[in-house]
């Protein structure tokens, strides 16, 4: 396994408990866009790649007749289990491993999920062959992630914030980039939606357990942030306080060639 | 708690190969090592398995 993750695993280890009540991960038109897309596929069986709290698993455990939870941290899935079976879902199952090396044989799924997770991963090509292979052919890849930013420079600022927040936060692709990882493996995409996310830095910055320091330290790194950088992301600034910032989510569709 | 539809469709994370299902451990004879169970969930991770050997079964 490599160092990166065991930076996931520490961090989401840690804080496992707080995703199951974030706002950003409960649902919202995101969510809804990947099932509707996933709802149209009929789906018998669904993997959810990197559960987390096992949002995304809940939802299609309501459209496909089963789900496979998967998630990199036991604690996370204690907790994705706790909270699915407390929502009255029982078909899901829960596995732990690393999306690198998937434990399922080829074509086992209809459709694989993976939502808000992939600025995680170490080698994203490599989880994508992975989704590829476990993929029959035709089925469906449901990804959603943070949008990386055309500006180099606010990218990079941004880059720092997330790891200054979370030091298990890798980097966010560009579309042309992540269809470029698509296509190497295999995947055509066939839909695409954009989805505007805000963080309410409370929130935010509660979550990941960081330090009454680190948070002074990381507000005090964004009021110091060019303008333009700030405004890339809808940073709201109140008082020397920041309140929110909003990021981009991608959504994509792709099938198995 | 693993049930045969998940038992179906699980292979080793290292050679994909097929595994041999115990009460609290998954073995992968071809790579000679078990995988854990752990509060019902299989613990695929290939840091996180044991050494296994046919006379030790």
């Amino acid at each position: 396994m490599s160092e990166q993750a065991r930076r996931v695993q520490a961090q989401f280890g840690a804080s496992a408990a707080a995703y199951v009540t974030s706002a950003g991960h409960a649902g919202g038109d995101d969510l809804e866009q990947l099932c509707a897309w996933g709802r149209a596929r009929a789906p018998a069986r669904v993997l959810d790649v990197a559960t987390g709290a096992g949002h995304t698993a809940l939802a299609f455990a309501g459209i496909a007749r089963r789900v496979v939870a998967y998630d990199l941290t036991e604690p996370m899935l204690a907790v994705a289990r706790g909270f699915v079976a407390s929502q009255g879902a029982a078909t899901v199952a829960y596995v732990a491993g690393d999306v690198e090396a998937l434990p399922f044989a080829d074509a086992s799924f209809d459709v694989v999920t993976c939502r808000i997770a992939a600025h995680h991963f170490a080698d994203v090509a490599a989880a994508v062959r992975q989704v590829q292979r476990v993929l029959r052919a035709g089925g469906s890849f449901l990804l959603q992630d943070i949008l990386g930013h055309d500006d180099p420079e606010a990218n990079a600022f941004v880059t720092e914030v997330e790891r200054r927040r979370d030091p298990s936060h890798v980097r966010s692709y560009r579309a042309a980039e992540w269809k470029a990882f698509l296509r190497g493996a295999g995947l055509t995409v066939l839909d695409e939606a954009r989805v505007a996310k805000t963080r309410h830095w409370e929130d935010w910055t509660g979550r990941t357990r960081m330090s009454a320091a680190a948070r002074a330290d990381l507000e005090a790194f964004v009021r110091a942030a060019p303008e333009r950088c700030r405004a890339a992301f809808d940073f709201r600034l109140a008082g020397g306080r920041v309140e929110s910032f909003t990021d981009r989510m991608l959504l994509l569709r792709a099938d198995r060639d | 708690m693993i049930d045969d539809e998940l038992k179906a469709i699980l292979v080793c994370p290292a050679c994909k190969g097929d595994l041999v299902f115990e009460e609290t451990r998954i073995i992968c004879r071809a790579c000679r090592k078990a995988y854990p169970i752990r509060e019902g969930i299989p613990v695929m991770l290939i840091n996180e398995a044991e050494p296994w050997a046919p006379g030790r079964e």
